[in-house]
């Protein structure tokens, strides 16, 4: 506990708030605003920014957002201004009773907003004369509401920013393999999941991990350097796989699939890849001397017609064609 | 002698070397801080450790950078101001731009160090040493973040996404003690299909129908031919071994020639 001459120095002046935000030009009596709260109520206060936080002290602060008289209990609600998108505003709740003591102290840690995360922030809270405070109700008010951006900001030195600072978890996820497409006209490949962009392997891994090299990888460590390195190199780990390495345990070939391939694709010799060793994409073939080649589009084949034109022929031949 | 009983907090350390230990210094022989140009410093870097001090301040013409060293670095934290000052808090940050602390001003203290003129000015601890209230330590969590080859730094919530033939999974295992442990296996099996991933934009792939068989019909005989192990299909004369073969199957650079050898009518 701070020595409670820092105590009684703070309910006299506008610490933990910066000067300028509170306790500007506060009534003797009666109800107040934010920006009037008396220096009385709040004796000091801190707060933790947690890794999961977004806080930056460039851009954001931490301000007290309200204090409620609510049944027997007084709220102190502290927020911050950080943008969290779809996530609730941070907000950090205090609760005194009647009979609390001056200079009580409080400890609160925000709720874990997942089983994964840390909690996003956590602070404590001392308080000033209860009566005082409670005075400032007797009017019938039962809250001080902050109505601006600008009153009753806390220190920029009472906030500890651990924004960033830890990895909190590690989760892995697969992008979706290139599934075999069919031309225009053709009926499509059809898997019995619908195929993702991206697939979850595993979410919220935490505590000690180890690395292990699979197929065609090899993992290194260079502790002088504190890196790891991922290569790729063929039959290195585990070497080469036998069979396709699945992206999510319930993946299976297209429905009807004659190859088991998980990406509707063809081996190697279920392809037409060459003709006596000549590759496409465009092949020819010539139709030398007593010899038609004649295309058959309707039928999608090649007639290969020894006719032997052009040849002199005898009556008589023991040439094989 | 009049006194103001309870100034306001930052006021009350105008006049003292707070937040600097009582015994700095304050100066390095050449330039000095004044007693007020901090009010109030609060410093908890990622792996920090102790007696955390200002160990040089490096003045530029648009900038300057307050550089704070600890018991092991002289280069822990750097805090950089930019130069008209219109900031009263500078925000420290490490080597990997991670918060880890704030020094408290104003605009017009900080002035007096881009006052000092363009140049390097080095400090020994003993001469600008932080007092103890303002480090705070902060727990080792263990991997702090990860940062890649480019610079980028990821830490909170990591996600690692296999791509392009690279298969990322977990499993469990369980060591020589009956403890279990969590692995990350990283496998790289490639992408069969890569030509229509990097066929972009992906529009422009056309998927093709690829001939898998040849049919051969010769009148009631039909034959279904599939390729080799490379794919490859052989169109061979038959008759190879007869003398007197007259059924050539040619390959030149420019396709397959399939005739027949003889002599053609001389006019």
């Amino acid at each position: 506990m701070a020595r409670p001459n820092f105590f009684n120095d703070n309910v006299n002046r506008t610490f933990p708030f910066r000067q300028g935000t509170a306790g500007m030009n506060t009534p003797d009596v009666g109800t107040v605003t934010m920006l009037e709260l008396p220096d009385q109520f709040i004796a000091d206060c801190g707060f933790i920014m947690g890794p999961e936080s977004g806080f930056d002290e460039k851009e954001h602060s931490v301000f007290l957002y309200r204090v409620e008289l609510v049944g027997g209990t007084v709220v102190f609600e502290f927020r911050s201004d950080v943008d969290r998108g779809s996530k609730p505003q941070l907000s950090l709740t205090f609760t005194r009773n009647y009979g609390d003591p001056i200079y009580t102290t409080e400890f609160v840690e925000a709720n874990q907003e997942s089983e994964c995360d840390e909690p996003p922030w956590s602070g404590y809270l001392v308080t000033g004369d209860m009566n005082k405070i409670l005075e400032r109700f007797s009017g019938g008010s039962t809250y001080i509401l902050r109505s601006d951006n600008v009153a009753a900001v806390v220190e920029p030195a009472l906030i500890q920013n651990l924004n960033g600072n830890q990895v909190v978890s590690l989760n892995l996820a697969n992008t979706d393999r290139t599934r075999a497409t069919k031309p225009i006209d053709c009926p499509s490949y059809q898997w019995s999941f619908t195929p993702q962009p991206i697939y979850v392997a595993h979410k919220c891994l935490q505590g000690d991990l180890r690395l292990r090299a699979g197929y065609n990888v090899s993992i290194s460590q260079n502790t002088l350097s504190n890196t790891i390195q991922f290569s790729a190199i063929l039959r290195a780990g585990l070497g080469e796989p036998c069979a396709e390495v699945k992206l999510f345990p319930a993946e299976t070939p297209p429905i009807g699939s004659t190859n088991g391939l998980l990406g509707g694709d063809f081996y190697c010799n279920e392809v037409l890849r060459s003709i006596n060793g000549i590759q496409g994409p465009s092949l020819t073939i010539f139709a030398g001397t007593g010899v038609g080649v004649i295309p058959d589009f309707d039928g999608n084949a090649i007639i290969v017609d020894i006719n032997l034109a052009d040849l002199s022929l005898c009556t008589h031949s023991a040439v094989s064609v | 002698m009049s006194e103001i009983r309870f100034p306001e907090f930052l006021p009350s350390l105008e006049n003292t070397r707070y937040p600097f230990v009582p015994t700095a210094s304050l100066s390095n022989g050449n330039v000095s801080f004044l007693e007020g140009t901090f009010l109030d410093a609060h410093i908890y870097a990622i792996g920090g450790t102790d007696r955390y001090y200002i160990s040089r301040v490096e003045v530029s013409s648009n900038q300057f950078v307050i550089v704070i060293g600890d018991s092991v670095t002289a280069t822990r934290l750097t805090g950089t101001v930019s130069i008209p000052i219109v900031d009263s808090v500078v925000r420290l940050v490490d080597t990997n731009l991670r918060s880890g602390g704030v020094l408290v001003s104003e605009s017009s203290r900080l002035a007096l160090l881009a006052g000092w003129g363009i140049g390097t000015y080095t400090f020994e601890r003993t001469q600008s040493e932080f007092c103890v209230t303002c480090q705070m330590p902060i727990p080792d969590p263990g991997v702090t973040s990860f940062k890649l080859e480019d610079g980028n730094v990821f830490s909170g919530q990591v996600w690692w996404v296999g791509d392009d033939g690279v298969v990322l999974s977990a499993e469990t295992a369980t060591d020589k003690n009956g403890e279990s442990y969590d692995v990350v296996r990283v496998d790289v099996v490639g992408d069969p299909l890569f030509l229509e991933r990097l066929c972009k934009p992906q529009s422009l792939f056309k998927p093709i129908m690829p001939i898998r068989k040849i049919r051969i019909i010769n009148r009631d005989n039909i034959h279904d031919c599939i390729p080799n192990e490379q794919g490859n299909f052989n169109l061979q004369m038959n008759d190879a071994l007869a003398a007197d073969a007259a059924l050539r199957v040619r390959t030149t650079s420019e396709g397959i020639v399939i005739e027949v050898a003889g002599s053609t009518p001389t006019v």
